[in-house]
C-alpha cells in the first residue's frame, strides 16, 4: 500500500503542476488577450478592412490598447470593426482621434491603428464610433488617368485632321480661307491640352503622395504597404507620367506659340510666308504629341499590370463587354 | 459392467443431497465445429466431479459454460438454482462470487503482487468475509503453504507455486463449487501430486462441491467420487474410478490405460 | 481494404461498448489513478526529452533562413506558434501512440491469451471497466497534461537554442513567446489533444483486447496498434485543424 501511495502523491503532483503551468499560460495569453482587464467596447467603419481578424490588436499611436471584437460586413461599402479597448486608456481616446487600418511589423498581422486626432474633442463614449481615414482610393486615381488619356486622344485627332489640311498641296490657300477656323480650331485644341497637361500633372501629384506615404511608412495605403515591387512600379509610373506631362507641356508651348502666329495681326500675310514652317511645325507638334499619348498609354498598361489593380482593370473589362 | 449414462451414479449417495449444478441438453458450436451436441449432467453439493476426454474435446468450453464466460447455443444451464442464461450483469456477478474459478494456465494478474492478486476478488464483496482483507489473504495463502510470497510478482514464482496461487485466488470468496481447469497439467509428478492433495484437502476443509476438468488419471483416481467421460459432444459416460477403469468400452479402456502409463512411467 | 473496414467496425463497436460501460457505476477510480500512473509518469521522459530537443532543432533549423530575410526577431513567435499549435500536441501524441499504445496493446494481448480477462471476469470485475475503460479514461486525460510539459519543454528548448546563438533574455523571449499566442492558439491545440489521447486509449485497447491467441498474436496486436493510433493521430489533427479554420480561429 506504500508503493500506492507514493505513486498516487507523484501522480497528483504531476497533475497539479501541468494544471498550474496551464494556468499561468493561460493567464498569461489571456492577459495579451485583454481577457481578464475591464475594457468598453468601440467600433469604427472602414470601406475595406482586409487581414483584420477577430483578436488582431488596437494600437493607440503604436501602443497596445485592445483587440478587434468582431468584424462585420454593413453594406457593399462599409465593413464594421468592433474592438475591445482597455479602460484606462480610454482617458487617451477623444471624439476626434482617427482609426486606421495598419501592419504590426515585416510580415505581421494587420491591426486597427488609432491616432491622436484634432485637438478639442472629448472623452470617447461606450459603442462610439471612431472616425476613419481609408486608404486612397487607386480607383479613383486610375479614373482621372483613363479620362486624361481618353482627352488627349481626341485632341491628336483634332490636330491631325488640321495637319492635313496644312499639308494639302493648296496649303496655303487652304489657310487663308480657313484662317479664322483653324485659329479657333488651335485655340480649343490648345486649352484642350492645357487641361489635359493640368490633370496628368494632378495624378502624378496623387501618385507621387503615396509614394512618399510608401517611403515614410505612414500605411494609409494599406495595401500598398508591404509590398516593395508595388512601391517601385508605382514609383517608376510616376516618374513617366511626370515625364510625359512635361512633354505635354513642351507641345503645348509650341501650339501656343504657333498660335500666336496664326493670330497675328498679319496673320494670313505671315501665314503665307512661314507656311511651311508651321506646317512643319505643327506637324512635330502632333508627332510629339502621338508619342507623349502613347507613353501615357503604356503607363495605363503597366498600372494595368501591377497586381494591386489588376482586378479593377478586369472588373471594368468584363463590365465593358 | 454396463456403462451408465444416467446422472446418479454409485460411489456416493446422492439422495437428500441438493443439486447444485443441473446441466440439460447443452449445445455448443464454433462455426461448423459442435464441441457440445446434447450435453446432460447433474452435480450435487459435496461431490468431487471430475470431467475426463480427450484434448480439444469441449472440456474447457463445459466449465465456461457453466461460470458464463461462454454463451451456450442451447440447453439450460442451472447453477445453484439460478439459470444462467437468464442473469443480468449483477445477477451474473453475484452468482460468480460462490463459485471459484482456478484457470490452467492460473491466470495470475501479471501487474500485481501476490498480495494483489489474493485481494482482487475480494473488491466488490462487501462485508462478505469476515475480517480484513489482510487477514483473509494470509489465511488463505497459508492454506496453500505459500506465506512468504506475498510480496512477490507472479513472475517471480514456479508453474507449481503459480497454480496454488491460482487455487488460493478462487477461494478468497469461500465458493460454494470451484471449478478447476486442468490444475494438474504441465507439472511434474511429484507437484501434481502436491495439487491433487491441496485440492482434496481444501475441498474437506471448505466442503465445496467440485468440477475437475482433467485427462490425469492419477487426479481422477484420487479426487473423484464421480467421473463422467466427455466424447462427441456428449456426457459418454458416468461414473466412479473403479467403474471406469473396468469399462470394456474401447475408448475408455485407451484412455484410462494410455494415460496410467504415460503417469507411471 | 478489408483489413480497413474490420477495424473500423471493430473500433465502433468497442467505442460504444466503452461509452456504455464506461459511464455506468460503479467506477474504478483507484484502477484509473493507477493507469495515469502508468501512462503519464512513465512517458513524462521519453516525451520530456524529445520535446526539448525539438524545440533546439527548431530553433536551430528555422533560424538561418529567418535571418536572411531579416526576420531573426521572429524567432520567438514563430516558435511559439509552431510548438503550441503542431508541434507539442502531435508529437507528444505520436510518442504516446508509440509507447503508451503498443505497451496497453501488448498486456491486453497477454492478459487475454493468459486468460486473466477471464479470470477478471468470474471475479465479478467487467474487464470493459476495469481495464478498458480506465485505460482509456487515463491516456484522454493523461496526453493533454503531458502535451503541456511537452510544450513547455520544447519552448524551453528553443530558449537554449535562441540563446547559444544570439544571446537571447530570457524574460524577452518568453514575453515574445506569449504575446503572439491567442486563445485561437491555445484552446483548439489543447482541444485535440484530449482526442488524440482517446484515439490511442481506444485503439491500443481494441486491439489488445480483440488479439489471437498466442505469442505471434500479441505481437501483431501490438504493432497494429501501433500504426493505426498514429494515423488516426494525424487524421484528428488534420480534422480538428478543418474545424478550427471553419470556425474562425486560424
Amino acid at each position: 500500500m506504500d508503493k500506492s501511495v507514493k505513486r498516487n502523491i507523484l501522480l497528483g503532483l504531476f497533475v497539479v503542476v501541468g494544471i498550474v503551468l496551464f494556468i499561468i499560460g493561460i493567464f498569461l495569453v489571456g492577459a495579451k488577450s485583454e481577457m481578464f482587464k475591464n475594457t468598453f467596447p468601440l467600433s469604427a467603419k472602414f470601406t475595406n478592412a482586409t487581414g483584420l481578424k477577430i483578436g488582431s490588436n488596437v494600437r493607440y499611436n503604436g501602443v497596445k490598447v485592445g483587440i478587434v471584437k468582431t468584424v462585420n460586413i454593413i453594406d457593399d461599402s462599409t465593413v464594421q470593426v468592433d474592438m475591445q479597448i482597455e479602460d484606462s486608456k480610454r482617458m487617451f481616446i477623444t471624439t476626434t482621434a482617427v482609426a486606421t487600418i495598419a501592419s504590426d511589423g515585416l510580415m505581421g498581422d494587420k491591426l486597427v491603428n488609432i491616432i491622436t486626432g484634432k485637438p478639442g474633442g472629448i472623452t470617447i463614449r461606450n459603442y462610439a464610433y471612431l472616425q476613419t481615414h481609408n486608404p486612397i482610393n487607386t480607383e479613383q486615381v486610375l479614373q482621372t488617368l483613363s479620362g486624361s488619356n481618353e482627352n488627349i486622344r481626341m485632341i491628336t485627332e483634332n490636330l491631325k485632321i488640321l495637319t492635313s489640311d496644312l499639308n494639302n498641296k493648296n496649303g496655303a490657300l487652304q489657310m487663308l480661307y480657313k484662317d479664322t477656323d483653324a485659329a479657333f480650331d488651335l485655340k480649343t485644341s490648345f486649352s484642350n491640352l492645357r487641361l489635359v497637361t493640368g490633370k496628368v500633372a494632378q495624378v502624378s501629384q496623387t501618385l507621387q503622395d503615396i509614394t512618399a506615404l510608401i517611403q515614410h511608412g505612414k500605411g494609409t495605403a494599406a495595401e500598398l504597404l508591404n509590398d516593395t515591387v508595388l512601391g517601385h512600379n508605382l514609383a517608376s509610373t510616376m516618374a513617366s507620367l511626370k515625364e510625359t506631362s512635361n512633354k505635354l507641356n513642351a507641345v503645348s508651348n509650341q501650339l501656343s506659340l504657333t498660335v500666336q502666329h496664326v493670330n497675328n495681326g498679319n496673320g494670313t500675310v505671315n501665314m503665307l510666308l512661314t507656311d511651311t514652317t508651321l506646317a512643319a511645325n505643327v506637324q512635330q507638334s502632333v508627332l510629339n504629341l502621338k508619342k507623349a499619348s502613347k507613353g501615357l498609354d503604356e503607363d495605363m498598361e503597366g498600372l494595368k499590370h501591377s497586381f494591386l489593380l489588376r482586378k479593377y482593370f478586369r472588373k471594368k473589362s468584363r463590365k465593358n463587354k | 459392467m454396463e456403462a451408465q449414462t444416467n446422472n446418479n451414479g454409485p460411489g456416493m449417495d446422492t439422495t437428500g443431497l441438493k443439486p447444485v449444478i443441473e446441466i440439460e441438453h447443452l449445445k455448443k458450436a464454433f462455426g461448423s465445429n459442435v464441441v457440445l451436441r446434447d450435453f446432460n449432467l447433474t452435480i450435487y453439493a459435496g461431490q468431487n466431479m471430475v470431467v475426463m476426454g480427450k484434448s480439444g474435446i469441449g472440456k474447457t468450453i463445459l466449465i465456461k459454460c457453466i461460470i458464463g464466460l461462454i454463451k451456450p447455443d442451447g440447453g439450460t444451464l442451472r447453477v445453484l438454482g439460478q439459470d444462467i442464461s437468464k442473469l443480468n450483469h449483477r445477477e451474473l456477478d453475484e452468482l460468480r462470487m460462490r463459485i471459484g474459478f482456478v484457470f490452467q494456465s492460473s491466470a495470475l494478474y501479471d501487474s500485481m503482487t501476490i498480495r494483489e492478486n489474493l485481494a482482487f476478488p475480494l473488491r466488490r464483496s462487501h462485508g462478505k468475509i469476515t475480517g480484513t482483507i489482510e487477514e483473509r489473504v494470509r489465511e488463505v495463502l497459508g492454506n496453500v503453504g505459500l506465506e512468504n510470497t506475498i510480496d512477490l510478482m507472479p513472475s517471480e514464482l514456479s508453474g507449481g507455486m503459480r497454480k496454488r496461487i491460482g487455487i488460493a485466488r478462487s477461494l478468497m470468496l469461500m465458493p460454494e463449487i470451484v471449478l478447476y481447469d486442468e490444475p494438474t497439467t504441465g507439472l511434474d509428478p511429484i507437484t501434481s501430486d502436491e495439487i491433487t492433495h491441496l485440492i482434496m484437502d481444501l475441498q474437506q476443509k471448505y466442503k465445496t462441491t467440485s468440477v475437475i476438468i482433467t485427462h490425469d488419471v492419477e487426479l481422477a483416481r484420487i479426487a473423484a467420487n464421480q467421473i463422467v467421460f466427455l466424447k462427441d459432444g456428449i456426457a459418454y459416460q458416468q461414473g466412479t474410478y473403479d467403474e471406469m477403469v473396468k469399462t470394456s468400452d474401447p475408448d475408455l479402456k485407451r484412455f484410462f490405460k494410455k494415460t496410467k502409463d504415460t503417469q507411471n512411467g | 481494404m478489408d483489413m480497413f473496414f474490420q477495424d473500423a467496425a471493430e473500433l465502433a463497436q468497442f467505442t460504444v461498448a466503452v461509452i456504455k460501460e464506461g459511464v455506468r457505476p460503479p467506477y474504478e477510480f483507484r484502477e484509473v489513478l493507477n493507469q495515469c500512473y502508468e501512462t503519464g509518469i512513465k512517458s513524462f521522459i521519453l516525451v520530456g526529452i524529445t520535446a526539448f530537443i525539438l524545440g533546439l532543432v527548431l530553433i536551430m533549423q528555422s533560424r538561418p533562413t529567418l535571418v536572411e530575410f531579416g526576420a531573426g526577431s521572429f524567432l520567438p513567435a514563430m516558435s511559439s506558434v509552431s510548438i503550441v499549435r503542431e508541434i507539442g500536441p502531435l508529437v507528444t501524441a505520436l510518442i504516446c501512440a508509440g509507447k503508451i499504445g503498443s505497451g496497453i496493446s501488448a498486456e491486453l494481448g497477454s492478459m487475454k491469451v493468459t486468460e486473466q480477462i477471464d479470470a477478471m471476469e468470474v471475479s465479478g470485475t467487467n474487464p470493459f471497466k476495469f481495464l478498458i475503460a480506465t485505460r482509456i479514461m487515463a491516456t484522454t486525460l493523461m496526453i493533454p497534461v503531458l502535451t503541456l510539459y511537452a510544450i513547455l519543454i520544447a519552448l524551453t528548448g528553443a530558449f537554449t537554442a535562441a540563446s547559444i546563438t544570439d544571446q537571447v533574455n530570457i524574460g524577452f523571449f518568453f514575453n515574445r513567446v506569449f504575446d503572439t499566442l491567442k486563445f485561437s492558439d491555445v484552446i483548439p491545440s489543447f482541444t485535440k489533444t484530449f482526442f488524440f489521447g482517446f484515439a490511442i486509449g481506444l485503439v491500443g485497447c481494441t486491439k489488445g483486447y480483440n488479439s489471437k491467441k498466442g505469442t505471434e498474436g500479441v505481437g501483431k496486436a501490438a504493432n497494429a496498434s501501433v500504426v493505426i493510433a498514429m494515423l488516426s493521430v494525424i487524421v484528428i489533427d488534420m480534422v480538428v485543424t478543418r474545424i478550427t479554420a471553419m470556425l474562425g480561429y486560424l
